[in-house]
């Protein structure tokens, strides 16, 4: 096979691949929310194997059957994690009041190193007791991010923290196929977003 | 801890500090609505907030903050950038003449690393703010379990 015939097939590749990310992200939508994106054909999650904060594995099979929202993050990160978590408690709780079902809540730890099951056990249950947690260890967790669209940086720091964790800040919805069906970008407002899920949530996918 | 001991902690402290800025301390400068952020259980970082208003016609601007509750105590900014959120730490925290500096969630913050006691909402202890090499401005700041 002549390198000039694999550079072409390479570049077909890449445009058709380019061609169906445009159209899941750019086509334009008739259901729309205020707090984010929505993508207008949910991308059905790969099988991925995390490490659940009960230090048992937490694979695809646990996001269905029910909504899920991710919330990437870490928990040597005591300022926008925890307001993050609050406002979290405060939608869970909206919501229950207005009659719906919450999403699960999963706050994805995308720092492994000092975030084991046990830690992120106590950080998530101390905002609420049915919160979950997970992260993995690379490359899984690089892999799992990608699919749902979040990249995370670990960044070197001469403070007593030792390093910070960029992440992006949206919140991911995963509906109950399992399928990434949203992003709620900040600044998170508690009343949008409760209405948005209410109709995302309510409306057959 | 006796005189001495304070003597010697004063002196390393300013030992610290940068010997080239001026030893003018936070004159001016008033303190308000100062809190702690109540950590989750086995946290070993708290985030603080407060606002620190200039009433005097000289810019004052924090260079550190110590406290013997905490092993360190450093400023840090939260900045959401193309979708990203960032943690830099900041070597000062500027406060302009008759203007003021707001620390608060998802902007400009304390990280307190390593409290000494694990600290519970309605407790409170005293961080000490140093706009230059002498007499630190002691501000009282409660914990909070607000978002």
């Amino acid at each position: 096979m002549s390198s000039r015939f694999l550079t072409a097939a390479i570049a077909v590749v890449a445009a058709l691949a380019g061609l169906a990310l445009a159209s899941v992200w750019l086509k334009p939508g008739t259901v729309e929310i205020q707090s984010g994106t929505l993508l207008q054909q949910r991308r059905a999650l790969p099988e991925f194997a995390l490490q659940g904060d009960n230090g048992q594995p937490l694979t695809k099979a646990a996001l269905q059957g029910h909504w899920t929202l991710v919330f990437p993050g870490y928990t040597s990160c005591p300022d926008v994690c925890p307001t993050t978590l609050a406002l979290l408690k405060a939608l869970d709780a909206k919501l229950r009041a207005e009659g719906a079902t919450p999403p699960q809540m999963l706050f994805l730890s995308v720092d492994p190193g000092r975030d084991t099951p046990q830690r992120l056990a106590q950080y998530v249950h101390y905002f609420n007791p049915a919160f979950t947690a997970a992260t993995a260890q690379e490359p899984q967790l690089a892999d799992f991010t990608r699919a749902l669209g979040i990249a995370y940086t670990r960044v070197p720091s001469s403070s007593a923290g030792g390093y910070t964790m960029d992440h992006t800040a949206a919140l991911v919805l995963i509906d109950p196929q399992a399928r990434l069906t949203a992003f709620f970008t900040p600044p998170h407002k508690i009343e949008v977003m409760a209405s948005d899920l209410q109709r995302l949530m309510g409306a057959a996918s | 801890m006796n005189a001495r001991t304070m003597a010697i902690t004063a002196l390393l402290a300013a030992a610290l500090m940068n010997p080239a800025q001026p030893a003018w301390a936070c004159a001016g400068v008033e303190a308000s609505d100062a809190w702690l952020r109540e950590a989750p259980p086995g946290a070993t970082m708290m985030a603080g907030y407060v606002t620190l208003t200039n009433r005097g016609d000289h810019p004052r601007a924090v260079r550190a903050v110590r406290s013997p509750d905490f092993s360190s105590v450093e400023i840090h900014r939260t900045t959401i950038e193309n979708g990203e959120a960032h943690m830099e730490a900041l070597e000062r925290l500027p406060i302009p003449a008759h203007g003021e500096a707001k620390l608060q969630p998802g902007g400009a913050h304390l990280m307190l690393f390593e409290p000494a006691k694990p600290l519970k909402a309605g407790d409170s202890v005293t961080l000490n703010l140093y706009c230059g090499r002498q007499k630190p401005m002691a501000v009282p700041f409660t914990v909070r379990a607000a978002p």
